[in-house]
């Protein structure tokens, strides 16, 4: 048998064949990515689907005997990002789904302690059943993923809870070796303050466990927001492309002093019309979406060249003083504003709308372009220049959801393409690795990559940090048995 | 390695067995709103009860994905489920009220 073969013999017997995975029909679910790259470069070559942290660490200690390796996934929907294939192919998805358990919700301080399974619908169904007056801040493809996975990959989302892993408080974490290490406050025996307080006693270690391959988390806390007695959401529209320096330099203020609560999403004319009409409808011509056809066509829809939607939560005063004080900001630098509009997301309920975007094309080719920017208009400005020409030259449409942080923003742009075909699937690849390179030569770094780009995101974000990540991974995974390759780490 | 007899034998045999998959698909009625009507009939894609689908084709779609809807994997939705919705599904009629999308 090869090491394949008997690691997952073995591990039919120690969670049961049943929890299995080898057959090419059955894998064919983990094997589908929306990323630009061939499916043979990162399909599983197994599932195994451990019920209990007994299992996880039964599992962790056959892979080290049998030199296997495991890609964790929790719901295993990075949708964009890889969904479930792994970073290099061969490796055995390790699928936490059916650890599932809501173990805690404290109502009095706002915090929940969740298995990986657990998905946003679960919690937010929960937290209904129960009456409790918690919202739950959900990324784009909400009830179908779970806060687990999304917060270890430091996704966001559009309520004031947007970061999540900020908001993300003590992991239970199984290491390769099988220790079980319980983060911040988790190890004081009898704890009383595990998902109260994120920093434990020494080293702040959670943030090694996200983006990375050093553990398995098999616990996470989270804090949720209070609902809110007010909450109020608003569209403001700019109507030349030229507009996103001054708004950029209007709403970093109105972020950093917390007028505006949430980071809101900031999105071009283009991006705004997937919500309504396919690409054919618009267009039949050739090379990329035209930018005058999207702005005229935005235009006669009431909408412009750029849209940020944004929201103040709070007690009602509070909330009618900063939309005063929002309005007058964002006016003076030439906005209309749509007073009140309701959004799912910035309101705390669950939603799939943008999954329209992946009409725009069909096809389901989707991979997220997601630069970091300083929040100054002159990067941004630059940063939409330089993805629109590189998108332009490569035939796809440039499209961008910016999530105005604060300090920083978040550039996330689709790149939207047809996977049935091959020749656009390649031009897709080429068109993503040139945007890391050019973005990298200007000085912007990623925050988050899929597989296929992981090395190339890496090496940009420079050789002596993948080092450190390297020497991390020896000393914790000396075999090397999780996730070779998971944002470029390798022992 | 795994059939869906092995996966029909498993999940009789084991009560619990069908929870631990995720337990939240084994009742399609709760289901559909929980998880497809956020697209299919709700202006995302399109309303698939009342079509007599073949189930065939909705357990294809359903581990195979199609343009724009995600695959779905046997440890949320396990063989012996599937099976349940999809010939709930096939055999749904569309709702009477189509401004009721979920």
């Amino acid at each position: 048998m090869t090491t394949l073969a008997s690691f997952l013999a073995a591990a039919a017997r120690a969670i049961g064949a049943e929890h299995v995975i080898a057959d090419v029909e059955g894998l064919a679910p983990f094997a589908r990515v929306m990323m630009p790259v061939p499916e043979a470069d990162h399909a599983p070559a197994g599932v195994v689907s451990p019920a209990s942290v007994v299992e996880v660490r039964a599992l962790l200690a056959l892979a080290r005997e049998h030199k296997a390796a495991l890609w964790p996934t929790s719901t295993g929907r990075n949708f964009g990002y890889g969904s479930s294939a792994c970073a290099t192919p061969g490796q055995v998805v390790l699928d936490l789904r059916r650890m599932n358990r809501i173990l805690d919700i404290d109502p009095v301080l706002g915090t929940a302690l969740v298995e990986p399974g657990v998905t946003y619908q679960q919690l937010a169904d929960h937290l209904a059943a129960e009456k409790i007056p918690l919202w739950i801040d959900a990324p784009g493809p909400g009830p179908l993923v779970s806060p687990m996975g999304n917060t270890l990959e430091r996704g966001g989302g559009l309520t004031p809870y947007g970061d999540h892993f900020a908001n993300s408080c003590g992991y239970e974490v199984v290491l390769a070796d099988g220790t079980v290490l319980r983060t911040g406050m988790g190890g004081v025996e009898g704890t009383t303050s595990w998902q109260a307080y994120r920093y434990g006693y020494g080293p702040f270690l959670d943030g090694l466990f996200t983006q990375s391959n050093f553990g398995v988390v098999t616990k996470i806390g989270l804090w949720l927001m209070p609902a809110p007695e007010a909450h109020r959401t608003v569209l403001a529209i700019w109507d030349d492309p030229a507009d996103i320096a001054r708004l950029t330099d209007a709403v970093r203020p109105l972020r950093i002093d917390g007028t505006i609560g949430n980071f809101g999403v900031l999105f071009n004319s283009t991006l705004a019309l997937t919500t309504t009409s396919t690409r054919a409808d618009l267009y039949q011509g050739a090379g990329s979406f035209p930018q005058d056809l999207s702005l005229a066509t935005a235009r006669k829809r009431g909408l412009g060249a750029w849209h940020y939607l944004y929201s103040h939560y709070g007690p009602r005063d509070r909330v009618a003083a900063d939309f005063a004080c929002a309005k007058a900001a964002l006016e003076i630098a030439g906005a209309r504003l749509i007073p009140d509009v309701h959004d799912a997301m910035s309101s705390g309920e669950l939603t799939l709308s943008s999954f329209t975007l992946l009409n725009w094309t069909g096809g389901h080719g989707l991979a997220w372009f997601s630069p970091v920017s300083p929040m100054r208009g002159a990067d941004m400005a630059k940063q939409m220049r330089m993805a629109r020409e590189i998108m332009d030259a490569h035939g796809f449409d440039f499209m961008t959801g910016v999530s105005l942080v604060g300090r920083e923003a978040l550039n996330v742009m689709p790149l939207v393409f047809d996977r049935g075909d091959p020749e656009a699937t390649e031009r897709a690849r080429a068109c993503f690795s040139a945007l890391i390179e050019a973005f990298g030569a200007a000085g912007y770094g990623l925050y988050r990559t899929g597989v296929g780009f992981m090395d190339q995101a890496a090496e940009l974000h420079g050789a002596v940090n993948l080092d450190i990540n390297r020497r991390i991974k020896r000393a914790l995974d000396p075999d090397g048995v999780l996730a070779p390759g998971k944002s470029g780490i390798r022992i | 390695m795994k059939s869906a007899l092995m996966a029909l034998a498993a999940g009789l045999a084991a009560s619990g067995a069908a929870a631990q998959s995720a337990g939240q698909w084994q009742d399609p009625p709760k289901v559909w709103p929980a998880s497809c009507g956020y697209c299919h009939g709700s202006g995302v894609a399109p309303e698939l009860r009342g079509r007599r689908l073949p189930p065939g084709l909705i357990v294809r779609a359903m581990r195979h994905g199609m343009p724009g809807m995600p695959a779905f994997h046997p440890s949320e939705i396990d063989d012996r489920e599937l099976a349940q919705f999809t010939l709930w599904l096939s055999r749904t009629p569309a709702p009477r009220d189509p401004e009721a999308k979920r």
